[in-house]
């Protein structure tokens, strides 16, 4: 019994979190028996979490202060309002919820906030131009984005070549009232990282508004921050978070998949973004290095740590958590600090009953 | 990308989409020692079962509305078939049977994993002449 106790004070212990962040409360979501833990793709406005329930095709709204789950819009399947492969959403307000297939930016359906469809979005081939095919990711990494009309989506590579394009597109703008698709040119891969194998390839992003965007390259110290578009100007900041412990990635293209795997897990990258508009604070996840070859998902297995600094560039200082518990890539910025859900598969305290998030913020 | 380009991409994604979703194709036999042992292990009688699907619920996020339409059409064909579900999460297997808790097992930790290979998540197993399991079908 002593035994048991200790080891599992010591287990505890060594799992609390090292740095700058403290666990100031922890939030649990009850789960009903349509709603897993799986909560990987979702949006955060003010107090409330909504939430792709892809196994029930449906969007769950919870309010993160009262804990409860308070609305539901059930997406159909077939039929004139039917979703099929259902993958994303962007909640605007109470009339419009935007709904995505996956990987299709045409046929969007949009439902209000009682679940009643409103509207069916389509873009045909000549809307998309000369811009082939549009591969949508809307992922939390990377979400779709509706400002002053427009829609705001990342695509992804689709093929080797794409990914290995140092001009490669990574964002376009779709101006649903004038029915036109039109690249944006805002995230621009870093020099350190042209002609570089495909494993370097990531990109995270936030939009704020229509005309500043930050984002991050998977395999770059630097975080980019655009600002004052509108007024002609394109004003490019980079901020240095890093320590300049990523590996130096070596030019050339040609690398095996077991090669470019063991350098990837083997070594320092970056993450999810997120960030604190009222405090003016990025935060950014940094996964740390793996010693050994593993199986399984490294991103669920490996330590890491959320850098935090100031949107003008000044690093605030770090926290190191240890991998097994949480599930950092789906981390997101919400009342009171940092949710970090603790839905990591080897995290013993999982249940179906609930989702429990831990929340961390600076203390004054 | 030129015109030319979206037209090969967009043929090439529809060859593949046609291939890993809505085909069936044969398999390969495998060793039927092996499965009875898993099934003894799981505590599925294995001998009074015809039919197994196996399905992986957690291999891709949006492929879940398919799998379960393409379960729902075999169950409605084979209603004795047994589902076996690959899943972390047991609510999965709950919402994609509708309830229904007969002839079916949750594989929490990948028993069967290794069957479930290549780019498909749903391989449908039957018993053969010799009384031997074998894959019949992939989607």
């Amino acid at each position: 019994m002593a035994f048991a106790c200790s080891d599992k004070i010591k287990q505890e212990g060594d799992q609390m979190p090292s740095g700058l962040l403290t666990n100031s409360k922890s939030v649990k979501l009850p789960l009903d028996e349509r709603s897993t833990y799986e909560f990987f793709n979702f949006q955060v406005r003010n107090d409330t979490l909504i939430v792709l329930n892809q196994p029930n095709s449906s969007l769950d709204f919870y309010n993160l202060n009262s804990q409860e789950f308070f609305n539901r819009i059930l997406i159909p399947v077939d039929g004139e309002s039917g979703v099929q492969k259902l993958y994303s959403f962007f909640y605007h307000n109470l009339d419009t919820v935007f709904v995505f297939s996956q990987f299709k930016i045409n046929q969007i359906k949009i439902f209000d906030f009682n679940g009643d469809y409103q509207s069916t979005i389509s873009l045909n081939r000549s809307d998309l131009g000369t811009h082939g095919i549009l591969n949508h990711a809307s992922l939390p990494s990377m979400p779709t984005y509706y400002f002053n009309q427009k829609l705001f989506f990342q695509v992804l590579p689709a093929f080797e070549d794409e990914m290995l394009n140092d001009s490669f597109i990574n964002e376009y703008v779709y101006d649903i009232y004038r029915r036109v698709v039109l690249p944006d040119s805002t995230i621009k891969k870093p020099k350190s990282l042209h002609n570089t194998p495909t494993f370097t390839y990531g990109v995270n992003r936030v939009k704020l508004n229509a005309d500043e965007t930050i984002y991050s390259w998977k395999h770059s110290d630097s975080i980019y921050h655009i600002s004052d578009r509108k007024n002609g100007g394109n004003s490019l900041t980079p901020l240095f978070f890093g320590n300049q412990d990523l590996i130096a990635v070596g030019k050339g293209k040609k690398m095996s998949e077991k090669e470019a795997r063991e350098i990837d897990i083997n070594s320092h990258h970056y993450g999810k973004i997120i960030v604190d508009s009222d405090k003016g604070l990025i935060h950014r996840v940094k996964y740390l290095p793996l010693d050994e070859n593993v199986s399984g998902n490294p991103y669920l297995i490996r330590d890491f740590e959320i850098i935090t600094g100031e949107k003008n560039g000044n690093l605030i200082g770090s926290t190191v958590f240890k991998g097994g518990k949480y599930d950092p890539r789906v981390l997101f910025f919400g009342p009171g600090g940092i949710y970090l859900p603790k839905i990591n598969p080897n995290y013993e305290g999982l249940v179906e009953e609930f989702i429990e998030y831990d929340v961390f913020q600076i203390l004054d | 990308m030129t015109y030319s380009r979206y037209l090969i991409n967009l043929i090439f994604i529809l060859q593949l989409a046609n291939f890993s979703c809505d085909q069936i194709r044969q398999t390969d036999q495998f060793e039927p020692n092996e499965f009875a042992n898993l099934l003894e292990e799981a505590k599925i009688p294995g001998l009074s079962i015809d039919r197994f699907i196996i399905v992986d619920l957690d291999r891709c996020l949006s492929c879940f509305q398919t799998q379960k339409s393409v379960i729902q059409e075999l169950k409605e064909k084979n209603p004795d078939c047994f589902v076996i579900y690959i899943s972390k999460t047991k609510k999965k297997g709950s919402i994609l049977m509708d309830g229904v808790k007969e002839n079916i097992f949750h594989d929490k930790n990948g028993l069967f994993k290794k069957y479930v290979k290549e780019s498909h998540s749903i391989w449908l197993f039957k018993k053969n002449s010799f009384g031997d399991f074998e894959g019949v079908g992939v989607f």
